[in-house]
């Protein structure tokens, strides 16, 4: 029996990631008045959006909020706000030690470019303390939107509320029919359902206990959580723990975010793949070529449609997200339709069996059910909750691959790339060091993720790509095309969680 | 040639010294731009035949009962059948080829001879060697020349595709034959290899089908040493009741800075490549008769690895283990266990809960704060979050960490050997569709 969310406890950006409010800002401060940061951490309770509204009928309130607000903290925020020691050393050691530490900065592959040190944001001498994510708008973003927040942030982060804004993060207006990430993909598609608000029937339903703390993961285990001890100020309206009469629990009903800004070489994507076509001896004439090999990279054609459905051309443009596909199940097992080191294969793997999807006979075959339900459950381990939004202007509206070579704008873009898990250790750092940033990941020799880990230091520098199938072929070279300008891991607490924290 | 490994152990009485030394022998790398730039230089001269070694200083932690010790590892090609000679000879060599650098490191260790005197250090060496409770290794019979060998096959039979027409697999397959033997004609890295003679007989790919067919049988087959745990029943009866579960929060909220130093001590030392190694140290707990059940579950899954685990490249189903061991210290009151593993710790750790829960336990259910177990092998280290904050709190940093391979997975060695083999058999129209399936 599924436990059902406590809905009105747990912020909005958590289970949804707002479809319907277009225009989203997220503001980076620091604390500078403990007094004044807890004062207004009250007044700004009730304006945040939680997620009570997912229970109400159509029509009927509670209504999503017209101005939808999130507010999550770092560790040295939680610091700033007087947490107590012992809660401050229970929160999850990455999430204590910070993104920025160096030796999480070489597993996660940000060096040179991307290295802490060289960040806007997010690095180890800025004091980044919280973020305000504040989300409006209708259908289609126009500027009194913009306004909308502006006003929002213009009144909450100011030195009177104790706060300083350190950055203000913009995004692109999300069109919500095209759903494009700058390289041209339709993105956001893949996102697990929560077994406690999953209806009947869903698929890819993972339990609550990976996104949310307080409830069972997929080990069937509750996460290890902070605790607060019981007797300290404002402690008693936190829930109880289940083990430790003496403690609340002040983790449960919230998540672990991962906040990361990538800049993308989007000419750089293109012209790699126009000039890396013309070797491949099979791979389509013309820009068709291009794309081919794009999708090949990506595991998706350039409208959603995954290769394992759709392996010689790009499938229907569907309203529906087309996600509801297994690998081995649908005669995909080793590569030869989506390879086995495309960007969407090896950030979830799905029922691909690991370490070694060729070798059936240590691996078990893919046409037995069990083998591949067992599969899944491994990779379902390693889920992540994406709410990422793009940020600058498209190289061109229609992300028409030869319009935006062809482009002369030469302005940063990319992508706010935010995600929640319960467990950053086995999940989001797992998935990015194991998975994209291992050369050798399901057999492979010196195959990064195309999209977000060429050209690293370490483990070792390594750019090619192989594509499965008779006979497999390789690219070599594949441009390093994103680089991290900013990072941090945050807690988005619970509003009982939020109300202590104004009152500890 | 086969593999044999040794592990040195010797008393430290100047830790602080011992742990600075080895930071200098660690920052002494091998350089360049290839996979190997980070790793050593120290072990790095191929006439030792090193796969795997280490040096890490291992403290007592402020506890009386426990001293500091030296520990320093080979894992190493030899072609001696006694492994006990293996060893000796390997000493021996280390002390003509290596012994500046491992004199740096043992000088801050009792008893170490102050001459310069090759045998007197290998004797010395031979003095402080301690035996595995058990060990396992994850590719057998490949020594390091057969090892590039095959990686290079590989990437000349890829290479080769690159620039190929599609044609039929059979055709294919004859194509790459050609290719590969007139490649071996100019080719350095692949002198003297014939394509068209027969693979070596070890390993077996028929050893290892009929393995991975037998399920729970070798558990049963291999069970004799594991029986002296059936006199040891009353007391893993009474251990249920007594042991409690540790409340793995208040310990994590209860580290000390040096605690956090230490994490982000070992975190310094891995990830450089795509293998890791664990140094893992943990006292026994309290009460009589752990060490013997701890022995008799460590000879059972010793006898395991030798007759079954190192045939398939896995231990217990991890796949990711290129060679691991266990052995007891501190007249056995602690236990280490080192293992060289592919990927990040996150992932192996993983996948010991995953994969192998209950040999995991047997291995440990002994040890100080493990995750309670039900007669030795349930429970426990199902428990993930909680088994990889104890995994996390008894790690100690591996100062010194070698690989003479590090681009190179379990998964690709083995692979690569099956490549090797079909290209060398005369695969029927089934295992031509399988061979292709793995040059991946």
């Amino acid at each position: 029996m599924t436990e059902p969310l406590e809905l009105e406890e747990i912020q909005g950006l958590i289970l949804s990631g707002y479809g319907e409010r277009p225009v989203a800002r997220y503001a980076l401060f620091e604390i500078i008045d403990r007094a004044r940061a807890k004062l207004w951490l009250r007044e700004l309770l009730p304006e945040l959006q939680f997620s009570e509204y997912r229970r109400s009928r159509r029509n009927q309130p509670p209504f999503l909020k017209p101005v939808c607000v999130n507010i999550a903290f770092t560790h040295a925020g939680f610091v700033e706000l007087g947490v107590p020691a012992i809660t401050l050393a229970g929160f999850s050691p990455p999430f204590q030690e910070g993104m920025h530490e160096p030796s999480r900065a070489r597993r996660l592959g940000d060096d040179g470019e991307s290295s802490p040190l060289r960040w806007r944001w997010g690095g180890p001498a800025q004091p980044l303390h919280g973020v305000l994510a504040v989300f409006a708008g209708s259908e289609d973003a126009d500027p009194e939107e913009w306004d909308q927040i502006g006003r929002f942030l213009e009144k909450h982060c100011t030195t009177g509320n104790g706060i300083r804004t350190l950055e203000v993060l913009d995004t692109m207006p999300a069109n919500r029919l095209l759903r494009k990430e700058h390289f041209g993909f339709r993105d956001g598609i893949a996102n697990p359902r929560l077994s406690g608000v999953a209806r009947p029937g869903s698929s890819d339903v993972i339990a609550s206990g990976e996104v949310i703390l307080g409830y069972a993961n997929e080990y069937a285990k509750t996460p290890m959580s902070p605790h607060v001890p019981a007797d300290t100020p404002g402690g008693a309206t936190l829930p109880p723990t289940a083990e430790r009469a003496d403690f609340r629990d002040f983790g449960r009903n919230g998540s672990y975010l991962v906040f990361r800004q990538m800049s993308q070489d989007v000419k750089g994507l293109w012209r790699y793949l126009y000039a890396a076509k013309q070797k491949l001896i099979d791979a389509p004439a013309g820009a068709a070529g291009a794309e081919w090999l794009g999708a090949k990279l990506v595991g998706r054609w350039r409208n959603g449609s995954p290769l394992t459905r759709y392996p010689e051309h790009q499938g229907p443009q569907s309203a529906e997200d087309d996600n509801d596909f297994l690998y081995g199940k649908h005669d995909d097992a080793f590569g030869s339709r989506c390879p086995i080191g495309s960007h969407i294969r090896r950030t979830n793997p799905r029922d691909t069996a690991l370490p070694i999807p060729h070798d059936p006979e240590l691996s078990g075959t893919p046409e037995d059910a069990d083998t591949r339900a067992a599969r899944l459950a491994l990779s379902n381990k390693h889920r992540l909750m994406r709410r990422g939004r793009s940020y600058g202007e498209p190289l061109d509206p229609a992300y028409d691959p030869e319009a935006m070579l062809n482009s002369s704008d030469e302005s940063e873009r990319g992508l706010h790339f935010l995600c929640f898990n319960a467990n950053l250790g086995r999940q989001f750092e797992f998935v990015q060091s194991n998975w994209a940033q291992n050369p050798s990941f399901a057999g492979l020799s010196s195959d990064p993720d195309p999209l977000l880990s060429t050209h690293r230091r370490f483990p070792f520098d390594a750019s090619d790509f192989t594509i499965q199938g008779c006979p497999t072929r390789r690219v070599h070279d594949v441009p390093r095309v994103i680089e991290i300008r900013g990072g941090a891991y945050f807690f988005m607490p619970s509003r009982a969680a939020l109300r202590f924290l104004s009152e500890c | 040639m086969r593999q044999e490994t040794l592990t040195v152990v010797a008393r430290v009485d100047d830790i602080a010294g011992l742990t600075h030394s080895l930071s200098l022998l660690a920052e002494d790398r091998v350089g360049g731009d290839g996979p190997r730039a980070f790793q050593p230089r120290l072990f790095e001269n191929p006439a030792l035949g090193i796969h795997f070694a280490r040096l890490a200083a291992i403290s007592s932690q402020g506890d009386p009962r426990f001293s500091d010790w030296l520990a320093f590892e080979s894992n190493f090609d030899t072609r001696t059948e006694d492994p006990d000679q293996a060893r000796k000879e390997h000493l021996a060599q280390l002390a003509e080829l290596a012994r500046d650098g491992l004199d740096m490191a043992f000088r801050h260790c009792e008893r170490f001879p102050s001459t310069s005197a090759p045998a007197d250090f290998a004797q010395y060496w031979q003095s402080c060697l301690v035996p595995a409770s058990a060990s396992y290794q994850g590719h057998v019979e490949r020594d390091l020349a057969r090892i590039r060998l095959e990686q290079r096959l590989r990437e000349v039979i890829l290479t080769f595709l690159e620039n190929v027409r599609s044609a039929p697999k059979a055709e294919l397959f004859k194509q790459i034959r050609d290719h590969v033997r007139f490649r071996s004609k100019s080719d350095a890295a692949l002198s003297g290899f014939d394509v068209d003679a027969s693979p070596p007989s070890m390993p077996d790919p028929q050893v290892r089908s009929q393995r991975l067919k037998e399920g729970y049988l070798p558990w049963i087959v291999n069970i004799a040493p594991a029986l002296p745990l059936l006199g040891e029943l009353p007391n893993i009866y009474a251990w249920q009741k007594k042991d409690v579960e540790l409340d793995y929060q208040a310990q994590q909220e209860a580290w000390t800075a040096a605690d956090r130093k230490r994490f982000a001590d070992v975190a310094a030392t891995e990830d450089h490549g795509i293998q890791n190694a664990l140094t893992h140290i943990v006292p026994l707990r309290d009460g009589e008769g752990r060490e013997g059940v701890l022995r008799a579950a460590h000879a059972y899954i010793d006898r395991m690895a030798k007759q079954f685990f190192d045939d398939i490249g896995q231990l217990g189903g991890i796949p990711s283990i290129h060679f691991a061991k266990w052995l007891l210290l501190d007249e056995g009151r602690r236990l280490m266990f080192f293992s060289n593993y592919d990927s990040s710790w996150e992932s192996y750790l993983g996948d010991f809960v995953d994969q192998a829960a209950i040999g995991l336990n047997l291995a440990w259910s002994c040890c100080e704060n493990y995750p309670k177990t039900q007669f030795l092998g349930w429970g426990g280290a199902d428990d993930e979050e909680r088994f990889k904050a104890w995994g996390r709190a008894y790690q100690q940093p591996t100062q010194v960490f070698y690989s003479a391979y590090p681009e190179l997975s379990i998964a690709a060695i083995n692979n690569n050997t099956w490549i090797r083999h079909g290209l060398q058999s005369r695969p029927s129209a089934s295992q031509i569709s399988a061979w292709f399936r793995r040059l991946t």
